[in-house]
């Protein structure tokens, strides 16, 4: 009887059955812990993300040489074992549905069409051809990115250049990251974020300007967690964001006010006598025009002028004065500004005059964006001459040539255009032809509405993208289907210059190729192979990248081949062939101007700036908000195109558009929580949801950029310097939508 | 033009060469087949080092001020635990206030809280839910489940999640089998922050907080006592409101439930009527009239019945319902049915079955106790889930009031067709006093039915935004149409026409019939629309989200 009971007993308790066993963990191996049963891998191999900069680990888990499960890399020196959200989901996007699986062409009917390789490779090579021919070299450009590896963007900028005869080429790096080459450049002499991560763990005061960190870069934010000294934070920024949350102290300025803010830090500190005149003396020139010129931000003018308190600002440079390794970081909310090159180097200022440069956790350091936008800005071949060189410097001209084996006529003599640029070439009519690979400019770009409005006047216009589905895929006559991160071979530079790994670990679907075979392919069929004869493979290209980079302060040529990547867990530039350690492993974490000497000629860095300026789009009675706009969650990236297609991350940011507005500003125009409300600029008008939160300050509404309707409203300030468009800055007023 | 190379072409060289994977054998592997964890140095001071006491059990503590809302803890529990696209079993919510001097913001992660007293567990009809004695980590046995959902309603957090192709719920286990072998949950292991540990709590102590707030904006504990700590240094002041504080949606209308609560409650109501005619008008009357009344009540019961089972994600398993007798007033209420379906079937085939016509008067009496104990039953399974919009009073109005009102509805309708189709009762005068006796009675019952449910918009008024206040909102709001409608069709079938009868004492007929049969119609579609507005206008608690706009 017993037994029978014992038997019976699961027929009403079941305990197990198909439904748990589909739940149950096995134990992994490869260091893994426990994974789910269905998903035991047979290896693992580490690539790095492809989202943002910070350019974490992700320890990939393979089933017969195919990805199948990811986490994160527990011992990659760059996130420690953690990933975001993105890492986290990162080979979700790979398997969309509407990822590219043949080349698509605008037939007669003004559809896209599927069509075979070889017709949309000799469609590509003919139309732009007899554009260059009808219009001339110049009118034919291509808009780049920060999101495919080196070897892919050295590739497409040599083959547009050199190859193709084309002038013109800029990439998505131009929204993001510009303003920080241009400062680094004319302060430390060339394009140099002189840290490492380890900064983040060794400072006693950290200053995060217009930096998002938690949010935007959730893994540097670890290690300002794991920060053993109780450091004070700083946080600079008009929102009381996640990171404000965070930080020991906030400054709520007053938006685009961060030039006068730290001209009158600066002048505080000079005036103290808060500096280090020995580091100023050995280290830096025009340090006594710049005192002098900031005499004129006396305390009362910059509390005025940024909203903080004559207190405040003495608080935070009695800080800074009082930090034994102060490190400032960065980001958009600097970067994107009308001003922005100024306001960068006015953070730089401040970490030269205060000598917090070139120590463990000190630094002027600007956190980039993209998964490769440091790539691009050295091998792009777009503002630099491939490897930080100089088109306009014809010894650098020779030896670029001299390197890829080539006639140093191919190389242009002059700078191409900026973004901008390119694009008001479209509408004056110099621009006919375009090629945009792996970005979303319809989506990303200022002033959306007039960018829709010029791509429709082009002749002809490729784009080469994962899915054929974004905003300006659809507006393409061409769309070349690309692979994507993790279905190809090459690497990515870092926030603190580290070279990392991507590999191919999964198959691309379809017909679509990596970006690298259809620059091949196109160098091909356009009849410039010859020229790329030795560019035969990803790994090939890095040994030419390590060639162009000797001499120059980015020098790697002490990086062997991918393996010693692999094994390094990234290495960080430079690493000249001299600078190899003989015997021992290779420090994971290095900072420059260790030495005190800076890129330019005579070894010093720069003060630069230059009196600050109004915003160029105030507002007024009828436009009486400052839109600012920036990230959401951590579960989104940039236009979405591949984070919106993880059911997860999906789940984990809101859904429709919406926009934040303070409790005052909400009551005053009787605005309930969660209303459809109308939000206007003078360039576009569009719907969002209202968020009412005390985050955001009285006057000012935030929206987030990765909603494609935020950029209809954006106003088309560039920085001078940089050409970097102000996204953070424009007049709206916002209404309740009554109908 | 096409590009050759050795024979191939090159684009179908570099095709063929996309799709090979070399990974593997080019570069080295980290770690070898039978490595130890390598994130264990990084949670090893996460969980704890002994397993609980007498008395103790797990629990996860959040130090909220390293959680900055990342969210790779969601992430991560997806892919460690192999979960379905877009399934997750934790979730990160922000909430917003203010101290007198400056804003605050807090981001909130958040699963499932492995409760002391989980409601998730008492209520489950199969006992598919499992305390562990020793961890107290509240699992759930997804074989055992038949995916009624009523976790789901029960669950204050929000916590069980229902698998569509599944046909069952799943919710987080903790990672039980990662901490039986000294690994850490999945959560634990991805927050770069540190912010998520496994603690050992006493359940004593978490008993003794069972008044107090453990975070603000979220549920308070005194109904399942969650184990989860949350710990802030910095303080949260209390005007703080989750994000979604304002979001107004309508919850699930689960329209099998809409059937079977009516259903049921029509039959029972039936039933009453049909037996209550019995005492009040001559017995030669009533033996033509009773089996048709009957017949009638138990075919829709019995429909009631099956649109429940249609209700479960493995009606299969529908038998495994009473398992859960000594906890569950699901499972009761199934009992309950189950026992009034049997009665009635008896009831109704005495009229037809000489053998059982003895046992006629007990059989009736008990077919309207059990079904009077379902209904009890089905208030219960609502008012359990403390939910405002579903207690107990305002419940049981509704729930009786609909077997009050369609008892008699379906009883009009059902003498009215016998009257018309067998004319043998043609003449007879109590045709004419039962009809109007209903009549009037359903009248009354309706307008006191609808001043009831109507009450509910009073809190429009309500100053604070009260879940009852929000439930009134719903009801002008997004579910002003439903609600119109079941005010029209309430007082059509319940009183307008109706009042046909009171006034002008029809004989039957055709005429006759289509007026009953238009009554049955709008007091049943009333009720329907009710009920569905009882599932879609309650507002469900739980932990803080984040902005849905």
């Amino acid at each position: 009887m017993k037994k029978l009971l014992k038997k019976a007993a699961p027929i009403f308790r079941q305990h197990d059955g198909a439904l748990t066993q589909e739940l149950v963990l096995h134990p992994g191996d490869f260091g893994l812990g426990k994974v789910p049963a269905r998903l035991t891998p047979d290896a693992t191999t580490t690539v790095v993300c492809g989202f943002c900069s910070t350019g974490c680990g992700l320890n990939v888990h393979l089933k017969n040489g195919q990805a199948i499960n990811v986490s994160a890399s527990s011992d990659y020196p760059v996130n420690l074992g953690m990933a975001c959200p993105k890492g986290w989901e990162a080979l979700t996007p790979l398997a969309a549905q509407d990822r590219a699986m043949t080349p698509y062409l605008r037939n007669d009917a003004g559809e896209l069409e599927p069509c075979d390789w070889e017709r949309a490779l000799i469609i590509f090579c003919e139309r732009l051809k007899e554009i260059q021919k009808k219009y001339g070299r110049e009118s034919v450009a291509w808009l780049g990115t920060g999101q495919i590896v080196t070897e892919e963007l050295a590739f497409l900028g040599a083959l547009g250049k050199f190859g193709m005869g084309m002038i013109h080429g800029d990439g998505n790096t131009r929204q993001c990251m510009a303003t920080a080459v241009t400062a680094y450049k004319q302060s430390f002499g060339f394009d140099a974020p002189p840290y490492t991560y380890a900064d983040f763990e060794e400072s006693d005061v950290i200053v995060l300007i217009g930096s998002n960190l938690c949010i935007a870069h959730p893994i540097m934010w670890q290690r300002i967690c794991r920060n053993p000294h109780k450091p004070e934070i700083i946080v600079v920024d008009p929102r009381k964001t996640e990171t404000a949350m965070a930080a020991t102290q906030h400054y709520a300025l007053a938006p685009k006010s961060d030039l006068i803010l730290f001209y009158g830090l600066a002048n505080i500190l000079i005036a103290s006598g808060w500096i280090n005149r020995g580091f100023i003396n050995s280290h830096t020139i025009d340090f006594e025009e710049f005192a002098q010129f900031v005499t004129r931000f006396t305390s009362d003018y910059v509390s005025e002028a940024t909203g903080l308190s004559v207190d405040q600002l003495w608080r935070f440079a009695e800080t800074i004065h009082a930090g034994k390794r102060v490190s400032f970081w960065w980001t958009m909310g600097v970067n994107q500004g009308h001003e922005a090159t100024r306001t960068a180097q006015a953070i730089i200022n401040l970490a030269l005059m205060t000598g917090n440069i070139g120590r463990p956790g000190t630094g002027a350091n600007s956190i980039t964006g993209q998964c490769n936008a440091m790539g691009s800005r050295l091998f792009s071949n777009t503002t630099n001459l491939l490897g930080g060189h100089d088109f306009t410097n014809a010894q650098d001209r020779e030896k670029v040539a001299r390197v890829l084996d080539m006639d140093a006529g191919c190389i242009p003599d002059g700078n191409s255009l900026a973004y901008d640029e390119i694009i008001d070439g479209i509408g004056s009519g110099k621009i006919k032809g375009l090629w945009i690979v792996a970005t979303n400019s319809s989506h990303s770009w200022i002033n959306q509405n007039s960018l829709r409005e010029l791509l429709g006047k082009l002749e002809f216009l490729v784009v080469q993208d994962m899915y054929h589905t974004t905003e300006t895929a659809q507006c393409a006559d061409l769309v070349l289907p690309a692979a994507a991160w993790a279905e190809k071979d090459g690497t990515f530079i870092n926030s603190e210059r580290r070279f990392g790994l991507v590999k191919k670990v999964s198959r691309a679907p379809g017909q679509a190729l990596s970006d690298f075979n259809i620059f091949k392919l196109i160098a091909a069929y356009w009849g410039c192979g010859q020229m790329f004869e030795k560019w035969t493979s990803p790994e090939a290209v890095f040994q030419i990248l390590k060639d162009l980079s000797r001499g120059q302060p980015c020098d790697i040529t002490g990086i062997e081949d991918y393996r010693m990547l692999d094994e390094c867990g990234g290495v960080q530039w430079p690493l000249p062939e001299t600078g190899k350690p003989s015997t021992g492993k290779l420090e994971t974490e290095r900072r420059l101007f260790e030495d005190g000497r800076f890129f330019h000629p005579d070894g010093k860095a720069k003060f630069i700036f230059e009196a600050p300026r109004e915003t160029p789009e105030k507002t007024c009675d009828n436009y009486p908000f400052i839109l600012l706009t920036g990230r959401g969650t951590s579960s989104q990236w940039h236009t979405q195109t591949r984070t919106a297609k993880s059911a997860v991350l999906r789940k984990l940011y809101p859904e429709n558009v919406y926009v934040e507005m303070n409790e005052s500003d909400a009551e005053r125009l009787g605005i309930k929580p969660g209303e459809l409300v109308r939000i206007l600029s003078r360039r576009g008008e569009v719907k969002a949801a209202a968020v009412i939160t005390p985050a955001v300050q009285p006057g000012q509404v935030f929206m987030p950029m990765h909603y494609a309707i935020t950029n209809q409203l954006t106003f088309p300030a560039f920085d001078p310097q940089s050409r970097q468009p102000s996204y953070k800055s424009c007049a709206v007023k916002i209404e309740r939508d009554i109908f | 033009m096409s590009v050759k190379i050795s024979g191939k072409t090159l684009i179908d060289d570099l095709l063929a060469q996309q799709q090979s994977l070399t990974a593997v054998d080019r570069f080295s592997r980290l770690h070898e087949a039978d490595g130890l964890p390598a994130q264990a140095k990084f949670y090893r001071d996460l969980i704890p080092l002994e397993r609980p006491r007498d008395g103790e059990q797990y629990a996860f503590a959040v130090d909220l001020d390293a959680c900055t809302g990342c969210k790779a803890c969601v992430t991560a529990c997806h892919n460690l635990n192999g979960l379905d696209d877009g399934e997750t079993w934790r979730d990160v919510g922000v909430i917003f206030g203010c101290t007198a001097i400056e804003p605050v913001q807090q981001t909130v992660t958040t699963a499932c809280h492995h409760c002391v007293d989980p409601a998730c567990m008492n209520g489950c009809p199969t006992n598919a839910y499992e305390k562990d004695p020793v961890t107290g980590i509240v699992r759930h046995l997804d074989d055992q489940c038949f995916g009624c959902q009523y976790c789901i309603l029960k669950c204050p957090y929000d916590v069980p999640k229902y698998s569509k192709k599944r046909g069952i719920v799943r919710k987080c286990d903790m990672c039980h089998s990662r901490l039986a072998v000294g690994e850490a949950p999945a959560c634990v292991q991805a927050c770069p922050n540190g912010a998520i540990r496994i603690e050992t709590v006493s359940k004593e102590t978490v008993r003794r907080a069972a008044n107090q707030r453990f975070l603000p904006g979220a549920p308070l504990p005194d109904y399942t006592l969650p184990t989860t700590r949350y710990t802030s240094k910095r303080g949260l002041p209390n005007n703080m409101r989750s994000a979604d504080f304002h979001n107004l949606k309508p919850q699930h209308a689960h329209p099998p439930l809409v059937v079977m609560l009516v259903l049921t409650q029509l039959s029972v109501g039936g039933f009453g009527v049909a037996i209550a005619l019995r005492r009040f008008f001559p017995a030669e009357l009533m033996q033509k009239l009773t089996p048709f009344h009957s017949l009638v009540a138990l075919a829709l019961g019995l429909l009631a019945i099956g649109a429940s089972v249609l209700h479960l994600g493995r009606p299969l398993y529908a038998w495994r319902a009473v398992v859960g007798l000594k906890t569950s007033w699901l499972s009761r209420e199934i009992v309950a049915f189950g026992l009034f379906a049997g009665l009635a079937v008896a009831y109704a085939s005495s009229f037809w079955i000489s053998r059982l016509s003895p046992f006629q008067q007990p059989l009736g009496v008990s077919v309207f106790a059990s079904g009077l104990g379902g209904i009890f039953c089905s208030l219960k399974i609502y008012q359990d889930t403390r939910r405002k919009f579903w207690n107990g009073a305002l419940t049981a109005m509704k729930f009786f009031g609909s077997a009050a009102l369609l008892g008699p509805a379906t009883i009009l309708f059902t003498t009215t067709a016998r009257a018309v189709f067998m004319p043998d009762i043609t003449a007879d005068a109590g045709f004419r006093q039962i009809t109007a006796r209903l009549g009037g009675f359903l009248i009354a019952l309706t307008v006191l039915k609808l001043l009831t449910e109507a009450s509910t918009l009073r809190h429009l008024l309500d100053k604070e935004f009260s879940p009852l206040k929000r439930t009134a909102l719903l009801m002008v709001g997004e579910l002003g149409e439903a609600m119109g409608i079941r005010f029209i069709t309430g007082l059509l079938g319940g009183v307008v026409l109706p009042l046909y009868f009171l006034i002008s004492h029809p004989a039957p007929g055709l005429a006759t019939l289509a007026v009953t049969c238009w009554i049955l119609f709008f007091a049943l579609l009333g009720e329907l629309l009710e009920r569905y507005l009882f599932f879609t206008a309650v507002i469900a608690p739980k932990m803080p989200g984040g902005m849905n706009a």
